[in-house]
């Protein structure tokens, strides 16, 4: 009984160094060994967004990196009011949207329909009708679009939440969402 | 709600919620945490140049003269702060040092503009100093002087920052 309580305790202990505060703690203060623990937590995570925003896989692959360095240059800044998934997620959307206004100013948009996006989607090959096709087109749709489309009904913000992040005005944001479901509808049932 | 729309719906619950990347991120992640801690803070090319432009403020204040030295910039500098007057230049020749050793991962045009603008600067500098020369006193000299000073040291930081910024992006 007392071998099987010190075990349990043992494991709690374990727990509480691995748990997401306290490796944060520890990368505050340089240990990046912790840092990758929390990269290797969230990376399927925060790629999936930035893929899913940026419609492009290179280009989503550095909005990911963008998105742990400025974790990692931000961490003073992280109180664990949220869960790091949540604070880590939020900085990549910043890290996409971001560079979309950047290309903008240049007129350099990645144009949509990136062929590559669909080697990255796992399963693609186990559920071919479905999850796989949505990527895909989610990924065509026009970039403005496919933003306001995957903040609002992937990822569950509001068009007032949308409007704050991307500076468009919230009928604007809508119109976009509508436009998405639209072209989405009429290609899945293509 | 129509079959178009439970279509969409249903499909768009299937979403993975997770989705790896192709390959493994954080090599090139730590690569670049490592160089953060190397990589010096923009605010500083602007300190420094502030520095700067406050010394050439005292010196020509106090009516140190600031005859320009010959040599290269290293010259200037292994010529070291002897004399109160040479100072400033030796200082200015640092800074001008390590802005042009940092400009040499810019693109050849930007060189060629951040060159041009400093021989421009550079000659405006000598005609004013003959000036001063001969009307050491004369106070708008001594305004335009450091007006071409603080440009000087401007342009410096300038390039400073954007090799910098051109260091940060390829580390992208």
């Amino acid at each position: 009984m007392e071998t099987a309580t010190a075990m349990h305790v043992t494991e709690l202990k374990a727990a509480a160094a691995n748990d997401d505060h306290s490796l944060a703690d520890r990368a505050r203060n340089g240990d990046t060994k912790a840092f990758e623990q929390l990269y290797r937590r969230y990376v399927g995570r925060v790629h999936a967004v930035c893929l899913r925003l940026a419609g492009n896989k290179t280009v989503a692959e550095e909005c990911t990196q963008d998105a742990f360095v400025k974790a990692w240059e931000s961490l003073k800044s992280f109180r664990g009011d949220a869960g790091f998934g949540t604070w880590v997620h939020r900085i990549a959307v910043n890290a996409v949207l971001e560079r979309h206004r950047t290309q903008i100013r240049q007129g350099a948009w990645v144009s949509a329909g990136d062929q590559e996006l669909m080697e990255s989607v796992p399963g693609a090959d186990a559920d071919p009708g479905h999850g796989l096709d949505l990527e895909q087109c989610i990924a065509e749709l026009p970039p403005a679009a496919r933003m306001v489309f995957v903040l609002f009904d992937v990822e569950g913000h509001s068009h007032e939440e949308i409007a704050g992040m991307t500076g468009l005005a919230v009928g604007t944001s809508k119109a976009h969402l509508h436009r998405a479901r639209q072209i989405l509808r009429a290609r899945l049932d293509s | 709600m129509n079959q178009e729309h439970d279509k969409l719906d249903s499909t768009l619950k299937r979403l993975p919620r997770e989705v790896q990347p192709s390959h493994d991120l954080w090599p090139g992640i730590d690569a670049r945490l490592k160089r953060r801690h190397a990589v010096r803070p923009l605010w500083t090319y602007g300190m420094a140049a502030s520095l700067l432009v406050a010394v050439a403020a005292g010196a020509l204040w106090f009516g140190v003269g600031m005859h320009h030295q010959a040599g290269t910039p290293q010259e200037i500098v292994a010529s070291g702060t002897g004399s109160p007057q040479n100072a400033y230049l030796t200082q200015r020749a640092a800074f001008a040092e390590d802005s042009l050793q940092s400009a040499k991962d810019l693109s050849p045009a930007t060189r060629a503009v951040i060159l041009k603008n400093l021989r421009i600067i550079e000659g405006s500098m000598q005609d004013i100093q003959a000036a001063l020369d001969k009307d050491p006193n004369n106070p708008r000299l001594r305004a335009l002087l450091f007006d071409l000073y603080q440009n000087e040291a401007r342009l410096l930081a300038a390039t400073q920052q954007a090799q910098a910024k051109t260091t940060a992006r390829d580390s992208l």
